[in-house]
């Protein structure tokens, strides 16, 4: 599970902390991963396909991305791969965004989720999820045409 | 904003994230970080809070009998619940062929009412098993495809559906660590190739939608839900599903053997 999962979600939490500081995602993850093996025995499933321990281990990033957006105020920022003053402006829009707004827009937009697995991975309605992406959306195209 | 540039602007944030998310190199010590943490003691105060709970605990399950006892008398209930047991008896007496010492019957029919619908609305609502299948699997392709050049190959148990995805060929780092994972994959029977769900654009590349995945649910173990997340509404849902991207040359799915690699973890 570490093989297959560790990067995608430390790329996650990458993008969740609001700092975006690679190793406050890199502690987000590995506190995830401890936790999931201190609750191994209620997240096995039956059949052996991890379903739940895998949804239990995004779900704890999430949660631990905020808090740990939270705790470290400031922090190196990734580069961005992105070439172009754009995409990093529209990053850095993305790194002030609200909480929800953020999550939503991170979790169906890198993560691929649909609108209700978003739902169900924040804890919060549909409907709630369409209106943070919206306004999420509203907010990076707002600042992507008043331009760096 | 019309649509067009709304699906433009999707896409291109969709491409910045991958980018940003890609570029991101996590350390290798990352599992050693892990087990070292598992490997070390609790905090002090930790212990103390879970000592006492379970002192509290081994109380409790000791003075259960006891307890259990003390309620089965029926003069404790009448001196707790005052005169409504005593309404009950009365009650009950008029039904027929109830005996006297029936006075409990409410309460746990009342009991037993509450223990049947419960089980009947878990047996009956099979959505949140699908729902928490279906995510884990959209995620498990999500992790697999993007994880392969992760530090570690964990102890070789990986979960075998993230083979069951294709290889995502976002940026160049990826691709080549795809490159690398495919040939030490052995095709597991139950794989089907990958089958290339949808090409939204053509940078973006083929997207795996968590719904209609068939290769999540051809997967080797895979979820019971084989439309995982009905996505009810579709507007974001169901369409915009880039997540782990393939390139259609590498089509066949890798198997769950993604441990045959090895650990670059020391």
């Amino acid at each position: 599970m570490y093989a297959a999962h560790y990067r995608s979600l430390v790329g996650l939490a990458v993008l969740l902390v609001r700092d975006g500081n690679t190793d406050t995602a890199q502690q987000v993850v590995q506190d995830s991963f401890v936790a999931l093996h201190r609750n191994w025995r209620g997240l096995a499933d039956g059949n052996g396909s991890g379903d739940r321990a895998l949804l239990y281990l995004w779900q704890r990033v999430v949660n631990r991305s905020r808090s740990a957006g939270r705790q470290s105020a400031s922090g190196d920022t990734p580069g961005s791969a992105a070439a172009g003053p754009a995409p990093a402006t529209v990053l850095t829009a993305m790194r002030t965004l609200p909480r929800r707004q953020r999550e939503a827009l991170v979790l169906q937009h890198y993560a691929g989720l649909s609108t209700a697995q978003t739902a169900q991975m924040l804890g919060i309605s549909a409907d709630a999820v369409q209106r943070h992406t919206a306004r999420a959306m509203s907010s990076l195209h707002g600042v992507l045409e008043s331009g760096p | 904003m019309s649509s067009q540039d709304e699906h433009d602007f999707d896409e291109f944030l969709r491409r910045l994230l991958r980018e940003e998310a890609n570029a991101i190199e996590p350390a290798d010590d990352g599992l050693e970080r892990i087990r070292a943490r598992l490997t070390r003691p609790r905090p002090a105060p930790a212990v103390w809070v879970m000592a006492v709970f379970a002192g509290a605990w081994r109380r409790a399950a000791g003075a259960a009998p006891s307890a259990s006892a003390w309620l089965r008398t029926p003069r404790r209930w009448h001196a707790l619940l005052g005169a409504r047991p005593r309404r009950w008896h009365a009650w009950l007496r008029g039904l027929p062929g109830s005996r006297p010492r029936r006075w409990r019957s409410p309460a746990v029919l009342a009991a037993a009412a509450a223990v049947a619908v419960a089980a009947g609305v878990l047996a009956f609502t099979p959505l949140p098993r699908q729902a928490v299948s279906g995510t884990a699997a959209l995620l498990r392709s999500f992790g697999g495809a993007h994880g392969n050049g992760a530090a570690g190959q964990g102890g070789g148990q990986a979960e075998g559906g993230s083979g069951a995805v294709p290889a995502p060929t976002t940026s160049p780092g990826s691709s080549g660590k795809q490159a690398h994972r495919s040939p030490s994959a052995s095709p597991s029977p139950s794989a089907a190739p990958s089958p290339t769900p949808r090409s939204e654009s053509a940078s973006s590349s083929p997207a795996v939608s968590p719904s209609p995945t068939p290769s999540a649910s051809s997967s080797p173990c895979p979820s019971p839900a084989v439309s995982p997340s009905p996505s009810p509404s579709p507007s974001l849902g169901s369409g915009a599903c880039p997540s782990p991207t393939t390139n259609p040359s590498t089509g066949p799915t890798t198997g769950p053997t993604v441990g045959s690699t090895p650990n670059p973890a020391p």
